[in-house]
């Protein structure tokens, strides 16, 4: 539980920079659509027009982009990408700043087994991936509300944030994997932003071409689509995938500690 | 000069990665030109016949996919993603590594002024960054060129590739300020990325809103590669406020050195 507690405090300035980044961002973006929506019309006629390729590579296939659920769904890439960068940080980081900061031997020689450490650092990073994911909940509901004339889009934006969460699990696992074998903090960080990288340059690659669809099961930016998960329904195979792959790279952390030859 | 020296070996093969991973994603994407390009074509007639206001306010990129260089310039606003985040990061580590590293008393030990530290440093960073543009602009060169096959205005081509050296430099100068102004940075890259992606979101802002002013506020909005691609050249005013930027950056930088705190071990 001290653990716990010393990692929140830890991270503690570091959370707060990204949410406030984060409700900076949700802000901005609705002034944004003010801007869409003023011009209104003669966009939709512009968009139904539009080739599926050009629609896609924008983020918005099938979303009308001047309704505000559309808009937002549009929005939700870049806190995609946001989210990600945050998670696969905190993870390949948590365990190996350790190592880095010099108080591994501090950490490590105190009566606490390994595991019990990593799982206490688990639950820290859970929690500011709870806090992260909370706060864009909260400041996209209070934004959208102050341009939103319509029907109130709360479980829409509720659903997208569920779909969120999972992504950031992903990444942060992947990140504490990575740092599991990884030899000391910066590779693990710099592999981890390669990963990253990677699977965001992908997403991008297979909205511009879509027979390269099949690349889709390697980055987890195209698990869950933005318009199913508006309607609610996520698709049972990739949340198994998400699943398979949050559990085999937590394992994978677990393992390698156990073993590991701290560098004091 | 030794100092230089040593921060080129220390950082020469990273640059290399950073740079090999540039020209692969540049390959990735540029292997799926002939595709795109087709599609495009049905685009461009439809979009010219709604007001610009509208093209705008979508977001909708100005350039013309169905090119050559309209394609390249939209795969090259991410490859200029990937550089920036490498020129802030070097930028950033220069002068603070060596208070993660604990060898800043050794080096601040030896007989050399803070400044011809900072001179060292600087140079190795533009160094690097030069390398880079140099070596990603040629490896861009041959895989455009054979990839495509088709004929495009090189000098275009050129102005695109150079604004990777003036977008890092301004990035590495930010990072260089940064690095002496901010007490302890415990790693470089989370800042660098989320930096990069900060000044990303709001050219995208930018370029919804069109707004001359708020278009100074990221250097992303300097070199509007749609803008560089019609006019054949860069927009007087941008640059010189990229310049601008770059000296002030260093300059505070250099002043802080002199008489910044720095931890012993």
């Amino acid at each position: 539980m001290n653990i716990v507690l010393r990692e929140l405090r830890a991270n503690l300035k570091s959370l707060v920079i990204w949410c406030l980044a984060m409700v900076f961002l949700i802000a901005v973006g609705m002034v944004k659509y003010a801007g869409i929506e003023a011009v209104g019309q003669s966009a939709n006629q512009l968009l139904n027009q539009m080739p599926a390729v050009i629609k896609s590579m924008l983020g918005m296939n099938e979303l009308d982009l001047t309704s505000i659920s559309g808009y937002y769904g549009v929005f939700f890439l870049y806190f995609a990408l946001l989210g990600g960068t945050h998670a696969v940080m905190l993870g390949a980081l948590i365990i190996s700043k350790e190592e880095r900061d010099k108080t591994a031997d501090f950490l490590f020689v105190k009566p606490v087994p390994r595991s019990k450490i990593i799982t206490a650092k688990l639950a820290a990073v859970i929690i500011n991936l709870a806090v992260f994911n909370l706060v864009t909940y909260f400041a996209s509901v209070f934004f959208v509300a102050q341009y939103n004339r319509g029907e109130s889009i709360n479980d829409q934006i509720a659903y997208l944030m569920i779909s969120l969460f999972i992504l950031q699990l992903i990444f942060a696992a992947i990140g504490l994997g990575i740092s599991g074998f990884a030899e000391n903090a910066k590779k693990a960080a710099s592999l981890s932003t390669t990963v990253f990288l990677i699977t965001f340059f992908l997403s991008a690659a297979i909205d511009l071409y879509d027979k390269i669809d099949f690349l889709k099961y390697f980055t987890p930016f195209k698990y869950f689509p933005v318009v199913e998960v508006m309607q609610g329904s996520f698709n049972t195979f990739f949340l198994f995938l998400s699943t398979a792959i949050i559990l085999a790279c937590t394992a994978m952390v677990y393992v390698t500690f156990q073993k590991r030859d701290i560098y004091i | 000069m030794n100092i230089y020296r040593h921060e080129m070996r220390m950082s020469l093969r990273s640059m290399l990665y950073w740079t090999t991973g540039m020209l692969v994603g540049l390959l990735f994407f540029m292997m799926m030109f002939a595709a795109v390009s087709e599609e495009a074509s049905v685009i461009n007639l439809i979009v010219s016949q709604f007001p610009s206001e509208v093209v705008r306010a979508l977001g909708l990129s100005t350039l013309d996919l169905s090119t050559v260089l309209g394609y390249y310039g939209y795969v090259f606003m991410f490859i200029l993603l990937v550089a920036s985040v490498y020129a802030l990061k070097i930028g950033i580590s220069a002068l603070s590594e060596e208070i993660r590293a604990k060898t800043a008393d050794f080096l601040l030990s030896k007989p050399v002024s803070r400044n011809v530290i900072v001179t060292a440093k600087a140079l190795s960073v533009i160094t690097l960054l030069a390398l880079q543009s140099a070596i990603y602009s040629l490896g861009a060169f041959i895989i455009v060129d054979i990839i495509t096959g088709q004929p495009y205005d090189k000098t275009v081509f050129l102005l695109i590739n150079l604004s990777i050296f003036l977008v890092g430099l301004f990035f590495a100068g930010l990072g260089l300020l940064l690095s002496v102004s901010i007490k302890k940075i415990k790693s470089v890259l989370p800042v660098a990325l989320g930096i990069v992606f900060g000044f990303a979101i709001l050219q995208m802002l930018n370029q919804s809103l069109a707004d001359p002013v708020l278009a100074y506020l990221t250097p992303f909005a300097y070199f509007d590669i749609a803008r560089i691609i019609n006019a054949r050249a860069y927009e007087s005013a941008y640059v010189i406020s990229d310049a601008v930027l770059i000296v002030s950056f260093t300059l505070l930088t250099y002043i802080i050195y002199r008489r910044k705190d720095i931890p012993s071990v």
